[in-house]
Parts: C-alpha cells; sequence; structure tokens
C-alpha cells in the first residue's frame, strides 16, 4: 500500500488510489503547484490543512493554520496578488469572518491562481447553523464550483486554480459535510511547476480600492464574469443528461446530485427523467437550464440548502413564452423540505412521487423498526473523562449557587465548552459564534443586568476573534469576567495547534504568544491563572475576579484529557485510574459526582448502589476526589 | 463477485477502529480494479460517540447507503448495531460484536441499555442471517483487545460475501497497521474467521483458512 505522503508527491500520471474529498483537494492543489495554503480549523475541511501539512517541507509549500479565516484569506489572497498560487481553507461559518475581504477581491482581482474552499454543513450537524455558500458566491461574484465526488474535487480545484489566473478572479470550491468525508478512487495528473516567488507591482488603481478605483473595478469585474460565462461554457462542465421524449427533468448539485443519480438509477428512471448536473454554482449553466425547462413539462430541483438554483430557474422561465416551459417543483412549493440535510430517501420518494414508479418496498414492518428505535440507548456528545472545562464549570457552578441571586449569567462560546452546557453540569447559558461571549457579557453588563457576569472561551476561540471585544471591554470599564478555557489545543475540531502552543501546523516549534501577556497588554488590571484541575482554587480566582469592578481575566489552564491520553499511548505508558472506596460512599443519598459533576468515568453500579470508576476511562486527573465530600474517592495502586 | 456491488456499514463507537476496516476493505478493492466509495460520519473530537462507516462496493452514486439496502451490518458494539439496523437489506448479513459499551447517558442512569437477549430478538425481526459472537474475547486471546475490528472482519471475509480473496485483504492488513501490529492484527483476523465459520458449522480446513 502506498502511504498517503507517497500518493500526494506521486509524479505518476494516471496512478490511481483511494483518497477522501479533503485529500484530494490537498492533491489537487498539490498539482497544482500551489505555494501558499492557509486555513482555521472546522469540520468539514480541516483534513485538507492537515493533509497539507504532511509534505508542505518536502513539497516547499508554506502551509499554515491561520488565526482566523480572514487573517487566513488575506494571506493566502495576497500571495495571489504577489502571483504565486494561493488557497484557503474553512468551514462555511467561516467564510462569514472571511467576507469583508472577500467582497473586495473580485474587485482587486489576484495575478495567481487563487482557491477559496469552503465547506457547508446542511442540517448544522457540526456547526452553529446551516447555511448555504453559493449564496457568497453570488454576493461576491465570484465563479464557484460544486463537486460531487473525490475525483470532482481533484479536477475541479485543479481547474479552479486555472480559471482564476485565467481570469484574475479569486474561485471558490464548495463541498458539503457528505462529500468532504467521502471517499473513493482518483487518478492523479501530472504536478504543474507554478511561480514560486512573488512579485510586488504598486498598482494603486487595482490595489488601493475605494471609489473611483472601486467603481472602475467594479465594471472589470463583471466584464470578467461575462467572460467566465464564455470560458465555463467551453468548458465540459454541468453535464446535461437529456432525450426527446423525457417529461420530466432534474437538476441536482453536490451531494444531492448523488441522491438524485442513485435514485434514478434504482427507481430505473433512466430513460423517463432527463438530469442536469450542476457543478458551477456561480454563474449557474442558464443555456442548459433555459434548454431543460424548454424540453420538459415538469422540473424538481435537488440542492442545499437554499433554493438557489431553483428561483434561477424560475427567472429563466420568465425568458421563456408563457406556457412554454417546465412547472418548477422544488423547496418553494414544499415538494422538498426547506432546511436541513437532504438523503436519498428524501429524494427517491419525491421521484417516486412525481413520476408514478414505486420504490422497492422494504418488507420489514415498521412495528419491528419502532421497537428498535425505542430500545437504542442514546449515545450522545458529552465532555471525556478527565475533561478541565468539567473542573472549571463545577467551580463556577459551585460559585453561582453562592451568589446572592444563587446564579451566575454564564455566556459560552464555540467549542468543547459549550458540552458544558449539557446535564449534569448544565452550566454554560449559550453559545453562538467564535469569540461573541465577549462582547456578550459586556451587552448585559451595559444593559444594567443584575447578575455576576461571566463570559467562558476556549483558548483558540479568544485567539480567533476574542481579543478585539476584551479591548472594548476594557475601554468601556464593563464589570464582567472572562474566564478563558486554556486547555492547549483547538480541541473539539481535532485538537489543531493554535498560537498559544508553539507549534506550527507542520508541527515545527514556534513563537508561542502567552494568553496572559496579551490580557495584561490589553489593559486588564485583574488577571489570574489558575489550574482547571484544582476545583477550590479555580472557585476562589473566579469569586475574586467578579468582585473586581471592571473587566477581569480568569485564565483557567488544564491539558485536553484526550491530549493526555493519546501521549500515554504514544508513549506506551498506562494510566492509573482513581478509585471509589465503596465503604465510604453513601450512594443513592447522594450521588453529587454524578448528578452534579458527572465525568463520565464515573458511572453507577446499580447491584451495590455505590458509585465506581470505570478504570478503562479515567485519566487520574483527580478533579473526583475534591468534588466528595465524604473523601470516598482517591488515587488507586498501581494494577 | 457475488452480485456486481456489494453494499457494507460498518457500526461502533469511536476508538474502535471503524476507519481502518473501511480504509483495509477499500485499498483492497482499489487493488483488484473494484469501483467504490466510502461515507464516514466522525463526530467531533471526543471520545465515545456513535461513528458509522459505509462502504459501497460496485459503481454507485451516493456514498450513502440508502436504507434497507446494506448486503451486510458489522457492528463492533451491539446497540451500534441496533442503531444502524435500518440500512441492513431484508435479511442481509448481521455480524454483531456481544461486548457492549455503555454510553454516559447509560453509565450515569439516565437511560438503559437494551439486554443482549432483546437486542438478539430484535436484530432477529429483520434478518435470520444474524451471528453474535464475542470479538472482544477473541481481540484479547490475539493479544490485543484494540484488535476487534479486525475480528470482526475476519469473521465478515469468512461469510465469503467480499468480493475478493482472503489473501489480498490480509496483504492490505499488513500494510495498513503499524509494522509491530501485523501480526497481532492478522491473527485477530484469522480468529474471527474461524469463529464464523465454527458459528455457521463449517469446519474449515486449516488450508481453506489461509486461502
Ligand atoms: C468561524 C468559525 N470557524 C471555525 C469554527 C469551528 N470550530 C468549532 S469549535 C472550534 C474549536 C474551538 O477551540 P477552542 O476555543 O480552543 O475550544 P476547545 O474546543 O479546545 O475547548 C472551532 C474552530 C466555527 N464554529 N466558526
Ligand atoms: S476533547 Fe479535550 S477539551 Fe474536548 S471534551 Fe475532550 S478532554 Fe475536553
Ligand atoms: S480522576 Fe475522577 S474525574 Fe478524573 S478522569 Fe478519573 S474518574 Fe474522572
Amino acid at each position: 500500500m502506498v502511504p498517503l505522503e507517497r500518493t500526494l508527491t506521486a509524479s505518476a500520471v494516471g496512478e490511481r488510489a483511494l483518497l477522501m474529498t479533503n485529500q484530494a483537494i490537498a492533491r489537487a492543489a498539490i498539482e497544482a503547484g500551489v505555494k501558499i495554503v492557509t486555513g482555521y480549523p472546522g469540520t468539514p475541511t480541516s483534513e485538507i490543512i492537515e493533509t497539507l501539512a504532511l509534505v508542505a517541507d518536502s513539497l516547499g509549500i508554506h502551509v499554515e493554520w491561520a488565526v482566523n479565516e480572514k487573517v487566513g484569506l488575506e494571506i493566502a489572497s495576497t500571495a495571489a496578488i504577489a502571483g504565486v498560487r494561493g488557497m484557503t481553507v474553512m468551514k462555511h461559518v467561516g467564510l462569514n469572518v472571511a467576507s469583508d475581504i472577500l467582497m473586495v477581491l473580485g474587485l482587486s482581482g489576484v495575478n495567481g491562481g487563487m482557491v477559496i474552499v469552503v465547506g457547508d454543513d446542511p442540517g448544522g450537524w457540526v456547526s452553529q447553523n446551516e447555511q448555504d455558500s453559493r449564496l457568497f458566491a453570488r454576493m461576491a461574484d465570484l465563479p464557484m464550483f460544486e463537486p460531487s465526488t473525490p475525483q470532482e474535487a481533484l479536477r475541479m480545484t485543479l481547474r479552479a486554480f486555472e480559471l482564476s489566473e485565467r481570469l484574475k478572479l479569486p474561485i471558490l470550491v464548495r463541498t458539503t459535510l457528505k462529500v468532504s468525508h467521502s471517499s473513493g478512487i482518483v487518478t492523479l495528473g501530472p504536478i504543474a511547476k507554478s511561480k514560486t516567488k512573488g512579485e510586488y507591482v504598486k498598482d494603486t488603481s487595482r490595489y488601493y480600492v475605494a471609489d473611483v478605483v472601486a467603481q472602475a473595478r467594479h465594471e472589470w469585474q463583471h466584464k470578467q464574469m461575462q467572460q467566465a460565462r464564455a470560458i465555463l461554457k467551453s468548458l465540459n462542465l454541468n453535464p446535461l443528461y437529456l432525450k426527446k421524449s423525457q417529461k420530466l427533468g432534474i437538476v441536482a448539485s453536490g451531494a444531492a446530485y448523488n441522491y438524485a443519480a442513485e435514485a434514478v438509477r434504482n427507481l430505473n428512471l433512466q430513460h423517463k427523467v432527463a438530469l442536469l448536473k450542476v457543478e458551477t454554482s456561480h454563474p449557474l449553466p442558464d443555456d442548459k437550464m433555459k434548454k431543460l425547462l424548454r424540453s420538459t413539462k415538469e422540473l424538481l430541483v435537488v440542492e442545499e440548502t437554499e433554493p438557489l438554483m431553483e428561483d434561477h430557474l424560475r427567472m429563466l422561465s420568465y425568458e421563456l413564452p408563457q406556457g412554454h416551459h417546465a412547472i418548477i417543483h422544488g423547496k418553494r412549493d414544499g415538494a422538498l423540505p426547506e432546511t436541513n440535510e437532504l438523503s436519498y430517501e428524501i429524494v427517491a420518494s419525491r421521484f417516486s412521487r412525481l413520476t408514478g414508479v414505486r420504490q422497492r418496498q422494504n418488507k420489514v414492518e415498521s412495528d419491528a423498526r419502532l421497537a428498535i428505535a425505542e430500545a437504542v440507548p442514546p449515545r450522545g456528545w458529552t465532555l471525556c473523562a478527565g475533561c478541565p472545562h468539567i473542573g472549571t464549570f463545577y467551580a463556577l457552578k459551585m460559585l453561582a449557587r453562592k451568589t446572592t441571586k444563587g446564579r451566575i449569567a454564564n455566556l459560552g462560546d464555540i467549542g468543547c465548552i459549550g458540552l458544558a452546557a449539557l446535564p449534569p453540569l448544565e452550566n454554560v447559558d449559550s453559545s453562538f459564534c467564535m469569540g461573541s461571549s465577549i462582547a456578550q457579557a459586556s451587552g448585559l453588563a451595559y444593559a444594567g443586568v443584575d447578575l455576576p457576569i461571566v463570559a467562558s472561551i476556549g483558548d483558540s476561540t479568544f485567539f480567533h476573534s476574542g481579543i478585539t471585544p476584551l479591548i472594548d471591554a476594557v475601554v468601556n470599564n464593563a464589570h464582567v469576567c472572562i474566564l478563558i478555557c486554556d486547555n492547549e489545543t483547538t480541541a473539539m475540531t481535532g485538537h489543531q495547534p493554535h498560537p498559544g502552543i508553539g507549534v506550527s501546523a507542520t508541527g515545527k516549534s514556534t513563537r508561542k504568544v502567552e494568553i496572559e501577556d496579551v490580557v495584561r497588554a490589553i489593559g486588564v488590571e485583574h488577571v489570574e491563572t489558575t489550574n482547571s484541575f484544582d476545583i477550590i482554587e479555580t472557585y476562589r480566582a473566579i469569586d475574586r475576579a467578579l468582585k473586581h469592578d471592571g473587566p477581569s481575566v480568569v485564565i483557567s489552564k488544564g491539558r485536553c484529557a484526550e491530549i493526555t491520553r493519546r501521549e500515554a499511548r504514544k508513549l506506551g505508558a498506562a494510566l492509573l485510574s482513581f478509585v471509589v472506596h465503596s465503604e465510604k460512599c453513601k450512594g443513592a443519598a447522594c450521588m453529587v459526582c454524578i448528578r452534579e459533576f458527572g465525568c463520565p468515568a464515573i458511572i453507577w453500579n446499580g447491584a451495590s448502589g455505590k458509585a465506581a470508576i470505570e478504570p478503562s476511562l479515567c485519566v487520574s486527573c483527580g478533579l473526583c476526589a475534591d468534588v466528595c465530600v465524604f473523601r470516598a474517592i482517591g488515587p488507586g495502586l498501581s494494577s | 463477485m457475488v452480485r456486481d456491488r456489494f453494499d457494507l456499514v460498518i457500526a461502533g463507537v469511536g476508538g474502535q477502529g471503524n476507519l481502518l476496516l473501511s480504509r483495509i476493505i477499500g485499498e483492497t478493492a482499489l487493488r483488484s480494479n473494484i469501483d467504490l466509495q466510502i461515507s464516514e460520519t466522525f463526530g467531533a473530537a471526543q471520545r465515545g460517540a456513535a461513528v458509522v462507516s459505509h462502504v459501497r462496493l460496485g459503481k454507485s452514486y451516493s456514498p450513502v447507503v440508502p436504507f434497507g439496502m446494506a448486503q451486510a451490518l458489522l457492528a463492533l458494539e451491539p446497540a451500534e448495531a441496533l442503531r444502524q439496523s435500518r440500512f441492513l437489506a431484508p435479511d442481509g448479513l448481521a455480524l454483531v460484536n456481544i461486548k457492549p459499551i455503555m454510553s454516559v447517558e447509560v453509565l450515569s442512569g439516565r437511560a438503559t441499555y437494551p439486554s443482549l437477549e432483546v437486542i438478539r430478538n430484535l436484530l432477529s425481526k429483520l434478518t435470520s442471517d444474524l451471528h453474535m459472537f464475542d470479538a472482544q474475547g477473541l481481540a484479547v486471546e490475539a493479544g490485543d483487545p484494540r484488535t476487534v475490528n479486525l475480528v470482526m472482519l475476519g469473521a465478515l471475509d469468512a461469510c465469503s460475501v467480499l468480493p475478493f480473496r482472503t489473501e489480498n485483504l490480509r496483504n492490505s492488513i499488513s500494510s495498513l497497521v503499524p509494522s509491530n501490529m501485523i501480526e497481532v492484527n492478522l491473527k485477530a483476523f484469522d480468529l474471527g474467521r474461524v469463529a464464523l465459520l465454527r458459528l455457521v458449522k463449517l469446519e474449515p480446513s486449516d488450508s481453506a483458512l489461509l486461502s
């Protein structure tokens, strides 16, 4: 078997490899001779940077985890302005952060090929929302490709680099969770030699983007997009499968196309329905869309998640003589759900309804399915056993009970800390978007809310977008305590490094930015660092901070338990387990460790009516020993 | 190939090595010139979430197996067999490891874990081709409890449903696991094969075992 590093750097044209879409995009960047790749972690696209980091040094590519998506786009696109090829990678909400520069890049344009990869999450399974990045391509008026498979992802990303260089416009590639995390066989192409040294040419008529320059460049951008339409038409994209007698047409893209094509095959509809696979989400293939509108009686538009193509088709239909175009079905008329991820099942059942072709029925009666659904025990998200956040938020929870109103407003943020909102801790109140907690806390304070106010934020999130709202809190003297939960990693997205770690994306040691230094430099007067695994110390630190009249910061430091676990595994060292001394455990009368604290390694032994600790999960963090006031929990002896 | 297409769903819990299994099967298919697609759901970084891989051999369009279409369900954990059972075709092959991994909800008493009898009963309503066995025990016997995934792969291979030879699978295993782990993984794979053949009462000759 060929290791991934070899596949990524292989020059053997025509070699076939099994790659995940994210890996195929990484390979495409290599084939394009990319020079600079930036990104910020986020599911579903994190693996692109992680893959490129494996070979960055050997190929001479600058690969970095940027501080946030906006910084990432600014770096890569400016390298492309200097003429080398650049790529930046983010999840859908990252594009919100990067959108400020995105909107200007179409005006300045670039010189080297510049590709922006954005991973959407229909259904919002691993995000704060579902959001359709195709709308961004339309708003920024920049071309966007949408692959359905790993092979297409490679081909289209490569095309995107070439087209970008031709048009001098950045190009977007959009994937969705299901596409990003699917794997398939990919045929490798040649690795291009691209420019490796950037040049800076001063040109205020392009790069000083304001008033008359912006106006002139906006005109230029529109001309470029006209050219884009012509070029895209000449390339063999957006395949249309249309035969004369077909009364029903399907328009689909991305993962939705996969479901549609599968349903066409499974229902044997090849001869009955025409199919348009849309690969350029912007600009859309008007000609083919019109042809399909003219040739069929009904059209079903299958897309995630907004009815973008559907509305566009409706608009195009006004250009056709009345009564000479298909009726359009989709999200607007309720043929397909307006929100959430699509699935094969949803798509196939709509096809079945529209064509009258029955689906092969699954013989199992629904009672059996129902009984199974009822019996399956939940296996939801939780904080890991020994997570430092458990210590921090248990301390905060205990402190809240001691306050006058018995309550602390604890505005949360994105990341593992959000899991402290779940039972039994139930401590974090909210979660909106990266870095929001701090300014939200200030908002509550200025609104005169009569409660102690805390903003809880992770370390990576603090660097991403927590610094500016902290400056705001200092300048306006907001009486809030900012609790920075420093677990020495960007945990939730898979443990990527961040500026506070001192390690680069490629594993090299770098200059480390100390959170405490940053906070002090901003002018926060009350700053304390506490050990997340010491509940009493953390409790006291937050208590003191809340009493400070003005913004205060508590940095709760404790290493992510997953990292502790991995390192132990690497060293081959066994982690000792804590134990419950059952003779001291008060059993059902107490259960504080399970009902209030909730480290997942602490289990309830129904037979003995006492708590116990599952040794395979425990990392010996010692938190629970402090939680049990009867001193029933302590370190175990080595086994 | 038994049929021109083979859909497999691998159910497990984070850390059980689902992804390695789909990789082994995928690389074997690649070497055997069989088209394939894999779709994986691996939640966030936390341990213990449900993980599912869909492996589709032969020409397919969606990487996700439609409900009721999988010819085989390989469950590394019994409750996960239930959770992913909607993908299994009526009377499809179901191989289930009987060692439960309790979820936090269960451990803390907020939910109950069904007994193995209940699980067996429920699954047998979906298929008669159900084999539940102690893959965990065999993994321990092989020398490493973490090789449950390979025990299950061996069992699947013994069912002769995969469109490639045992030897090809063994080669993929050897090239995909760290070199110091090859022996124990191959042993787990073989123990899984034998266990399944015993279960279905086909005593293999030793040569057939290694074919
Ligand atoms: C704008 C934006 N970019 C990326 C993400 C993806 N994301 C979700 S959680 C998270 C990690 C946060 O890390 P950290 O703040 O260190 O908290 P931890 O998970 O380590 O507790 C990221 C990057 C997002 N939700 N929004
Ligand atoms: S991954 Fe780390 S930070 Fe996240 S819940 Fe687990 S231990 Fe806590
Ligand atoms: S020491 Fe206690 S709190 Fe820490 S991981 Fe073990 S059981 Fe959980």
